[in-house]
């Protein structure tokens, strides 16, 4: 009942979002820090130390603060989106990598040493749960209906389905190698899932947990180094955005057919991917170039650099 | 009062979803090599992958040559021998873990796959960094323990969590070959040793844990990055070297003779 009356209280606050700061986030996994970007400049605002290898990072449900996944701190780092003050870390148990926020702001993490997703409640510290899930997970997503999350095994090759009543897993499906990171559609009907060594994006029912369709081809169609990584539907789901790491590139793809639409060449190992609110940029991280990629996407072309820390890995954009 | 147990058991079977299957694999070779550590580790990893799917598989250590009937494949640390192996195999798959001959990759025998890369493989990576880095002496390898690139960092963590010593080539070559393996007959769990032997062939997106995908050439040779090796045994780089020809193929490709 408790909790019942704590979801009813939190929801409406989530909606209350802080006035957007404009700000592109970026963790650099080697140089133990966060860039933050102006994006209405283009200019880097700040380097914020953060501590050990943050790599996943992302916003509290109203925007206020900036989690980071710090790998080697076993912990979550929380940074105030305005004042860009390291406010706290968190402890969230073994090599946390990446991670999801829900709605109610609980906080779902790939433990990726521990063969573990963990539920965390980052106001409390308590760990709400701990599930057993393949070897490296990592990709972490959240249904648009808050009923379910995704988590994503790299070395076991699986989506593990969980079931976020009571945290039990109800499905776990085999995709292409090494699968990384998954992007639902708005109505919840599918997701879509990149494998980075297979080579593949693949899209899948979640009435039955099937693949439906599947890109095979990419190394084919884009270049023969294409690792597809970070994946988002565009706000008006009519691309599938797609980061292809050592391909260098990311690639517009019918959300539909998985054919691919366009491309565009960005920096080495291109990485996390954000797009803005307008639909109209998507800042990609380079991680063995220390850059940042701006792409306008209604010409798919590179628009702009900017530097950032020691390979940066994923990119969060308060808009 | 009978018949209403029985539904409950019948329920009880329903919820259990999938059949659970279960695949003999066999091992010939000493009992005590890094090949064997590799292959455990790479057993039990494909069950934990395994657990989610209602999948097991199972290695029989054998200490003769003869393969059970019920084997699917057939792993083997033993040079010199694996053609003989390969011929009495019954068409089964045999994994060939240590024997770097580029005789027996041009012989491209139908059912040997070859993880261990062969000779001219070690030597064509060692020609292309001696191209950037004249004088250096540098060997090759399929595995350096301090490897962490792409995710042989967790490899290497797992296995000297499992074992309190490094990887090396010899393990990650057990290790792949049970992996491949485990990973085909999760998607595949109805293959016979034909079906399995022709599936492993096929895959072309295996995972290594060494960043590109892994795929078998005609002569049963894995695809592979490698490892370059400085004198002092430290770790120099991967080939194929960047700027070299030909990808991964161009790291020894044996024709059929």
């Amino acid at each position: 009942m408790l909790r019942i009356l704590t979801a009813l209280v939190l929801l409406p606050l989530a909606q209350a979002l802080a006035e957007p700061t404009h700000r592109l986030f970026v963790t650099n996994e080697a140089g133990d820090s966060v860039t933050v970007i102006d994006t209405r400049s283009g200019e880097v605002e700040a380097t914020v130390p953060v501590g050990g290898r943050p790599r996943g990072i992302g916003f509290s449900p109203d925007r206020k603060l900036v989690y980071v996944a710090l790998g080697n701190d076993n912990a979550i780092g929380v940074v105030n989106t305005a004042s860009l003050k390291l406010e706290r870390t968190i402890p969230a148990g073994s090599d946390p990598e990446a991670f999801a926020v829900h709605p109610d702001g609980t906080i779902y993490l790939s433990n990726e040493d521990e063969g573990l997703a963990t539920a965390l409640n980052p106001e409390s510290g308590e760990i709400l749960a701990e599930i057993k899930v393949g070897l490296e997970p990592e990709g972490v997503g959240v249904s648009p209906d808050g009923q379910q999350v995704l988590v994503t095994s790299e070395s076991s090759n699986m989506v593990h389905v969980i079931s976020v009543a009571d945290n039990s897993l109800v499905a776990n499906i085999l995709v292409g190698a090494r699968p990384r990171e998954v992007a639902f559609s708005p109505d919840g009907k599918h997701f879509w899932v990149t494998s980075e060594v297979a080579g593949h994006v693949s899209k899948v029912d979640r009435a039955t947990n099937r693949i439906v369709v599947a890109n095979k081809q990419l190394r084919r169609q884009i270049n023969p180094r294409v690792k597809p990584k970070g994946i988002l539907l565009s706000h008006d789901g009519e691309r599938l955005y797609v980061s292809m790491g050592r391909g260098n590139s990311i690639a517009a793809l019918d959300p539909e057919t998985l054919a691919v639409l366009e491309t565009v060449e960005t920096g080495v190992r291109t990485w996390g991917i954000a797009l803005s609110r307008d639909g109209k940029r998507l800042y990609a991280a380079n991680g063995p170039d220390a850059t940042v990629s701006v792409v306008d996407t209604t010409t798919m072309s590179e628009i702009k650099t900017i530097p950032t820390g020691e390979m940066p890995w994923g990119v969060a954009l308060d808009d | 009062m009978r018949s209403y147990l029985y539904a409950i058991a019948a329920a009880s079977v329903l919820i259990a979803a999938a059949p659970a299957a279960e695949f003999e694999l066999a091992y010939i070779g000493s009992a005590d090599s890094a090949s064997l550590r590799g292959l455990k580790l790479g057993i039990e990893e494909s069950n934990h992958q395994g657990a989610f799917l209602d999948v097991t598989l199972t290695l029989t250590e054998l200490t003769g040559k003869a393969v059970p009937d019920g084997a699917l494949a057939v792993f083997v640390d033993r040079p010199g021998s694996i053609a003989d192996i390969a011929a009495g195999a019954g068409g089964r798959a045999v994994f060939n873990l240590s024997d770097d001959s580029d005789a027996l990759r041009s012989a491209c025998l139908a059912n040997a796959l070859h993880i261990i890369p062969s000779a001219k493989m070690r030597a064509d990576a060692v020609a292309q960094w001696q191209v950037g880095n004249p004088g250096s002496k540098a060997s090759a390898a399929a595995w350096h323990s301090k490897a962490v690139k792409f995710a042989a960092r967790d490899l290497n963590r797992r296995y000297l969590d499992r074992y309190g010593s490094p990887m090396d080539a010899l393990a990650w070559a057990g290790w792949f070959a049970a992996r491949a393996v485990g990973d085909t007959l999760m998607r595949e769990p109805a293959s016979d040793a034909a079906a399995l032997l022709g599936a492993l062939k096929q895959a072309d997106g295996l995972d290594g844990q060494k960043g590109d995908p892994h795929s078998f050439r005609a002569s049963g040779q894995l695809r592979q990055p490698l490892v370059l090796v400085g004198a002092a045994g430290e770790l120099l780089g991967e080939a194929p070297v960047r700027g070299a020809q030909g990808g991964l193929d161009g790291l020894g490709s044996s024709p059929c003779q």
